[in-house]
Parts: structure tokens; sequence; C-alpha cells
């Protein structure tokens, strides 16, 4: 029994460390992306705002691409809600995009549309 | 059909509110990780129950007590489902681990309305041990469920 007891709390223990270690980043993280940062240019085929994640489909020279855009709350906080754009809508992406050459996804940092600029991740943008 | 009224579902207001909304959608969501917890946490214990990997409990008590906790959690689940699914469903009905998790619950639901038909279930729920035919069920629940969960989490990925 009490060999049990000693099981239980080391694994209590190791898990509560593991709570506590730095988040590892998934979908919503930047390891899948680039560290290099690229502009792009689009006609916006579809505007998605909304949770799990707002993004906009684009049709570029190289084919479809997919753009997140931030959070719900960083997306609005850009000021890039409802109406902002529409499908059809010329727009220029600065962000990263996915290291695997073959997914069409880029992470938008920026995006510029009608001359108006929407900074998703102000403290990432890096201007050349 | 089907796919129309499903569309239909991102026309609501209910949607509408939910695509708007700081705090509803990550709200809705925990309550379907709530639903998920009740439902594959029960079920997995009653299965690994009826394989005697776990020994402890009598099946005629722990039996009907974790299939209706099981259940609670399965309503709770598609429910909040529903829910999530209406803020963009074209974007889900054309997603191959939405579909597939869709197909893999329908299979899990036909495994539950055969076990529950099954004569040896009513014989386990009158203290009989459990035969090799609920056995197997109870393995391809196990499968299933941990499969369905697996393909929720890969909607993101694809």
């Amino acid at each position: 029994m009490r060999s049990k007891n000693t099981a239980i709390t080391v694994i209590s223990a190791l898990a509560a460390i593991l709570l506590w270690l730095p988040e590892v980043a998934a979908h919503h993280g930047w390891n899948w992306a680039e560290d290099k940062q690229t502009e792009m240019t689009g006609t916006i085929t579809e505007v998605f705002i909304g949770p799990p994640h707002p993004r906009l489909m684009i049709e570029t020279d190289t084919g479809p691409w997919q753009v997140d855009l931030g959070n719900p709350r960083q997306t609005k906080a850009a000021g890039f809600v409802e109406g902002e754009a529409k499908t059809g809508d010329t727009v220029l992406i600065r962000g990263h995009r996915s290291a695997n050459k073959d997914e069409h996804i880029i992470k938008a940092v920026r995006a510029t549309i009608n001359n108006k600029q929407y900074t998703f991740y102000p403290e990432l943008l890096r201007e050349d | 059909m089907l796919t129309a009224l499903l569309l239909a579902l991102g026309d609501t207001a209910l949607a509408s509110a939910l695509r708007q909304s700081d705090i509803a959608y990550p709200l809705v969501a925990s309550a379907h990780i709530m639903g998920l917890g009740l439902l594959v946490g029960s079920i997995v214990t009653l299965d690994l129950r009826i394989l005697r990997i776990i020994k402890r409990g009598t099946l005629s008590e722990l039996a009907p007590l974790l299939s209706r906790v099981a259940a609670g959690g399965f309503m709770l689940a598609i429910l909040t489902g529903v829910l999530l699914f209406s803020v963009q469903p074209a974007h889900y009905l054309g997603n191959s681990a939405f579909l597939l998790k869709l197909s893999l619950i329908s299979l899990a639901l036909i495994n539950v309305m055969v076990v529950h038909c099954l004569p040896s279930w009513r014989a386990m729920l009158a203290g009989q041990p459990a035969t090799l035919l609920l056995k197997l069920t109870a393995l391809i629940s196990l499968t299933l469920w941990l499969a369905i969960i697996t393909a929720g989490r890969w909607i993101a990925f694809v």
C-alpha cells in the first residue's frame, strides 16, 4: 500500500511540473511556419471572421492560399471586422509561410486591403 | 436536402451570435469538452470492466450507471457540437476529418444499439459474467471512441 501511495505522489508531482512547462505550440503557434517574413498578393475568394480562427482564402499566381489571421480578439483589435473586405478585393499579405512547401498556408502578421493596413501582430512586424 | 439543412444552420441568429460574441464560442467549446470527458471517461471505464482489465465493482451495478453517464455526456456533446458546427457549416462539411468523425460516431451508435439488444447484455445486468461477444463489443467501443476523439482533434489540422 505504501509503495502505491508513493507512486501516486510521484505521478502527481510529475504532472504538476508538466503543467508549468512552457506551452507546446500546436496549430496556433508559429513553429510550423517559416522564420522568414515574406509578402504575397492575391485576390480574396472567401472571408471568414469568427471563431475558432478568422481566415481569408486567396487566389495568387502560385494558386490558392489560406491566410490565417490573428485569433478572433486579435483580429478585431487590428480593426478587421465584418465589411472591411469582400470577395474580389486585392490583398497584400505580410507574414510567415508554412515551412512545408506543399502546404499553401500563410500566417498573416499584417494585411493591406484597399490601402488600409490591418496589423494582427504589431510586435512581430518586421519592416525591410 | 440534408446538406441544405446543415448549411442553413449557419444562417441562424444563434450561429451569428456565436460568430460575433467574444465569449460564447469558448464557453460552448468548454461544454463540448465536458461532454466528451463524461462520455469517454465513463464508457472507457465500462469497457475496461467488461474486458476485466478493471476488476473491481460488479457489472450489474456499474453498467447501468456508467452507460447513463455516457449517454448524458453524449447528449451534451451533440448539443454543443451542433452549435460549434453552425459557426461555419460549409467549412466543416468540406473537412475530411470531420466527415470521418461523423461516420465513426454513427458506427459507435450502431454498436450501442447492438449491445443493448443482446441477450448477454441483459444477462450481464442480471449478474451473469460478460460473454465473449460482449467483450468483443467492448473492444469495438473502445477503439471507436478513441478514434472519434482523434478524428475530432484532427479537424483543426487538415
